[in-house]
């Protein structure tokens, strides 16, 4: 499931629109807006807003694993309105603390530096992008996920020449719009990553063993590496059938152990 | 391809960092404070980010030479091993490294001089001959065509008459070394495993036969070259494998050539074992006959004892034995 949090509502619209995100009954905290595949909250201006929204999604499913993305519009010197970029460098400007996304992919759009700062910044100071939400966003994300699968996207709406005071909501809409491509790429990336995440973590089913013997919890994880093994070294599923004599959990352990050391073990079988 | 390389602040304009921009023209520049920012953070997934790593320009402030354990030796009693960059561009299955470090990212120490001091003071301060291994934490020649860094230090070897250099690897990037003249104090070793093996968990490293390609001609320009059968993999035909291996290595030797020869069994300490095995948990290499006991993890001992005397006795028809070490991790 990929989790993106939005700051303003017409940030998230074209979302809501290209993805066919359907709005949950109001809750108690963050509406959440939601298909099959991701989750969207509009968290309204600011960091502690952005870091409230990823904890309050977090917790519709507490116990897996998202992809994370924070988009939303920002600030450059001299980028062009409507420009993409992803972060590749985030910087709270009131702490002085950094993170660094990693970036294991190609990017679907140029890469730079994001200072999240309190309030509306029409300096531009650096080369770096000015938001108010990253520094809220990616450290409340990286509690909950490893840091190759929370992004930060962002689509330049103001500049020198612009700068963020002329910024309307229709013209953010317009410019996130256009920007659906790009946007549709990085997800498809998080998606990718988070499937080989999963992979990492995909459980051999233990439900069949658990039904039928009682296994404690360090037996749970013994068994829960047993398989990994057996499949590692096998491609067949296991026969149940061949475990009915055993009458506990401990002789089933065993079993196996003695299954799988005689499986055969060659490394030019693929 | 690097396509972002992270720049401490400190060394943004070094010579060496100017040079390897120029290098990835293409590459996003990310400034750092200081590299443990980027390399060290919990939230990082090796397995993800080897896909495509970064490299992380660093200086290097202590530790640029350290002891190393006591059974890995090649004949020497003073050994030190010294790291210009950690992580390695392969993917070796069995490779500590996966288990070590959170982020796949290269770091690259730049302060190449500092190295220099800290070798040069350890080989001087006894009389007994001191052997530096580069090849622990990287391998010592994949990227040399971007870090220089054997180039920089062969000519510190060449004055230093009691100090052997190890450089150890399972690249063909030997250019650097073959524009120079051999030196009898710098043994490339390369490690070696059967074809098979090596495709199966060897990913990104060269072939077998460019390995051997490339040990040819360094031994042809004169290079004391050394064979590392480490780790040596049980499969169920490991002995036919192994028995074939060692003939078609050792067809290529030149024995007067060859330096030594060191031998150990797959093995891990525990704790970087079980990191691995969480990110590679259907790999076979990990599904076989190991046992998990404090500090190391590794064959059973029967079995280790059986593989290592099969694989010592067949090397031995092939070679003198004086050349010939094995690796344990029994201390």
């Amino acid at each position: 499931m990929l989790h993106i949090v939005t700051a303003l509502p017409c940030e998230a619209k074209p979302l809501i629109k290209h993805y066919r995100l359907n709005g949950r009954q109001a809750e108690n905290g963050f509406r959440i807006y939601e298909n099959s595949a991701m989750r969207l909250i509009i968290a309204g201006i600011g960091k502690c807003a952005a870091a409230a929204a990823c904890a309050y999604l977090q917790g519709a499913e507490p116990q897996t694993k998202h992809a994370w993305l924070n988009l939303g519009i920002a600030g450059h010197r001299d980028l062009n309105i409507g420009d993409a970029i992803i972060a590749n460098k985030i910087s709270d400007a009131s702490s002085g603390a950094s993170w660094y996304p990693a970036m294991p992919f190609k990017q679907s759009c140029p890469t730079i530096g994001l200072i999240s700062v309190d309030q509306p910044n029409t300096e531009y100071n650096s080369n770096s992008a000015y938001d108010m939400e990253a520094a809220g966003f990616y450290p409340a994300a990286a509690r909950f996920n490893s840091s190759e699968l929370i992004q930060v996207f962002k689509i330049i709406s103001d500049n020198h020449a612009n700068p963020a005071g002329q910024v309307s909501a229709q013209q953010t809409e317009k410019i996130i719009s256009a920007q659906l491509g790009n946007i549709d790429l990085a997800i498809k990336q998080l998606f990718d990553l988070n499937a080989q995440m999963a992979q990492q973590q995909t459980k051999q089913d233990m439900s069949a063993f658990q039904q039928r013997w009682h296994f404690t919890v360090s037996q749970q994880h013994q068994l829960q590496r047993l398989l990994q093994r057996w499949h590692a070294r096998n491609a067949s599923d296991l026969d149940l059938n061949q475990f009915e004599t055993k009458k506990n959990s401990k002789s089933v352990i065993a079993s196996l152990e003695k299954m799988i050391k005689n499986l055969p073990m060659r490394f030019d079988d693929k | 391809m690097i396509q972002t390389i992270y720049i401490e602040q400190a060394i943004f304009d070094h010579p060496r960092t100017v040079a390897i921009r120029q290098r990835f023209p293409k590459a996003s520049i990310v400034p750092c404070q200081h590299y443990g920012e980027v390399f060290n953070p919990k939230a990082q997934n090796f397995r993800l980010q080897k896909q495509q790593p970064s490299l992380i320009l660093a200086e290097k402030f202590n530790k640029f030479v350290l002891e190393a354990p006591t059974s890995y030796n090649i004949g020497g009693q003073r050994n030190y091993y010294f790291s210009h960059m950690l992580n390695c561009v392969y993917d070796c299955r069995y490779c500590f490294l996966q288990g070590m470090y959170r982020s796949a990212n290269y770091i690259l120490f730049i302060n190449y001089e500092d190295f220099d001091t800290a070798i040069e003071k350890v080989a001087t301060e006894s009389d007994k001959p001191t052997y530096f291994f580069s090849g622990y934490d990287c391998d010592s020649l994949a990227l040399e065509p971007v870090t220089g860094f054997i180039k920089h230090t062969l000519p510190l070897f060449q004055k230093l008459d009691n100090a052997y250099l190890e450089l150890r690897t399972k690249s063909t990037q030997i250019r650097s070394l073959l524009e120079v003249e051999a030196m009898p104090n710098c043994i490339v070793a390369f490690s070696l495993s059967p074809d098979s093996l090596a495709a199966a968990l060897e990913h990104k490293a060269p072939s077998l036969a460019k390995r051997l390609d490339a040990l040819d001609k360094l031994q042809i320009a004169g290079w004391p070259v050394g064979l590392r059968f480490d780790p040596i993999i049980y499969c169920d035909n490991y002995q036919q494998l192994y028995n074939d291996f060692f003939e078609q290595v050792f067809a290529r030797i030149n024995l007067n050539q060859l330096h030594s020869v060191s031998l150990g069994t797959f093995r891990m300490p525990q704790g970087f074992y079980r990191n691995t095995v969480k990110l590679y948990p259907d790999e076979k290499l990990f599904a076989g006959p190991l046992t998990e006991s404090q500090p190391m993890v590794g064959y059973e001992p029967e079995l280790e004892q059986q593989i290592l005397a099969f694989c010592r006795k067949k090397i031995l028809q092939l070679m003198p034995e004086e050349k010939l070490f094995i690796c344990h991790d029994d201390d």
